[in-house]
């Protein structure tokens, strides 16, 4: 079968409608090719936004190299969000790019070795406060730090994992995605007023170097084959980039403080 | 790309070193086949997953994430590169 790629055809191969045409984000989380990061940054380059990537300094040349593979040019900016100089400058280091800031993408996420993976009753107190101030304060203090070049109507979205239940293996994250859904709903209130929205997308498992950290995501993988009515495919992050873009757009102009499900439905099914 | 020993192990072998310490820096040990990426080399999953970024431009080749999981010594991905180049020209 031959295919035509006409104009509107993308490389993701979701037609471009442009619903973010003109919108300058901020993208933070991009690691490698398969981080839900990569999949927000290319359709959102792919729909007409101009971005920047944010990237810890550790990272920033592994960042820089997959950022290549995007569909257009992009810069990095080293940003350690528990780094108070890095978050200080950053406004201005954005800025020098983008001007203003129309959309934040929050897709940062860390936890120490004690605080995943089975061992939540022995893990130091450190170390779930790394995972905390990674995790979920750096929710806050990425957008308090971007306040300045925030547009009226501008919009922060964040990535969550369902923490209403307790799962296997993901432990203390689960508490910082806890208190991640919280911190989005204040952050909601107070930005609210300005007209800033903010939301999170509550994806189904992934199969990221993120999630590959985690010892028994295995388990994850089964509950979804086994329960979502839509079916889910752990090797696709483009519903969730999707879930994101629209929420980045101005389609979705009166909901802040949501969680979008973007799971297959496991969400809303007992068993 | 026109080495058209490419798919040798010992230049496949060759080529990675060249990355390994491009990307982390001369390694104290020698980069054998039986090397271990952590424990004899000293790379941590990040650097790991850099050079595998770089490797995958430098041969051509995509490197699935499964795939690189699985990757404990250097020979393991050497094989694995081999395999993928030789597959990619008899596709070509």
């Amino acid at each position: 079968m031959t295919v035509t790629l006409t104009d509107n055809m993308t490389k993701s191969g979701i037609a471009s409608h442009g619903i973010v045409k003109g919108k300058r984000l901020v993208v933070t989380g991009v690691l490698t090719q398969s981080s839900i990061a990569y999949a927000v940054a290319q359709l959102a380059q792919e729909q007409g936004a101009q971005i920047v990537l944010t990237s810890p300094p550790r990272t920033v040349s592994l960042t820089s190299r997959i950022a290549a593979r995007l569909p257009q040019p992009v810069e990095v900016l080293a940003l350690d969000v528990t780094d108070d100089n890095d978050l200080a400058s950053l406004n201005d280091r954005v800025a020098e790019h983008l001007g203003e800031v129309d959309g934040i993408l929050h897709a940062i996420g860390f936890a120490p070795e004690s605080a995943l993976g089975g061992g939540f009753m022995t893990t130091p107190w450190p170390d779930v406060a790394t995972a905390m101030h990674v995790s979920t304060y750096s929710l806050v203090s990425l957008t308090r730090a971007l306040a300045p070049s925030l547009t009226p109507k501008a919009s922060v979205v964040g990535l969550d994992f369902d923490a209403t239940v307790a799962w296997p293996s993901y432990d203390w994250m689960g508490v910082a995605k806890a208190a991640l859904e919280s911190a989005s709903r204040y952050l909601a209130k107070e930005l609210g007023p300005q007209g800033v929205r903010v939301n999170l997308v509550s994806a189904g498992p992934l199969r990221t170097m993120a999630a590959r950290s985690i010892e028994g995501f295995n388990e994850f993988e089964d509950v979804w084959d086994q329960r979502a009515p839509l079916g889910w495919d752990i090797n696709d992050a483009q519903p969730t980039a999707m879930a994101a873009l629209a929420l980045l757009s101005d389609w979705f102009p009166a909901t802040t403080g949501e969680i979008i499900h973007v799971d297959g439905g496991v969400h809303a099914v007992g068993a | 790309m026109t080495d058209i020993n490419l798919t040798d192990a010992t230049t496949v072998l060759a080529t990675l070193t060249e990355v390994i310490e491009e990307i982390a820096g001369p390694r104290s040990v020698a980069i054998t086949r039986e090397a271990a990426f952590d424990a004899d080399l000293g790379l941590d999953s990040l650097t790991m997953v850099e050079i595998i970024v770089v490797a995958e431009e430098r041969f051509d080749i995509k490197i699935p994430d499964s795939a690189f999981v699985e990757m404990t010594t250097v020979g393991e991905a050497v094989d694995f590169i081999a395999d993928s180049v030789s597959a990619a020209r008899t596709t070509a």
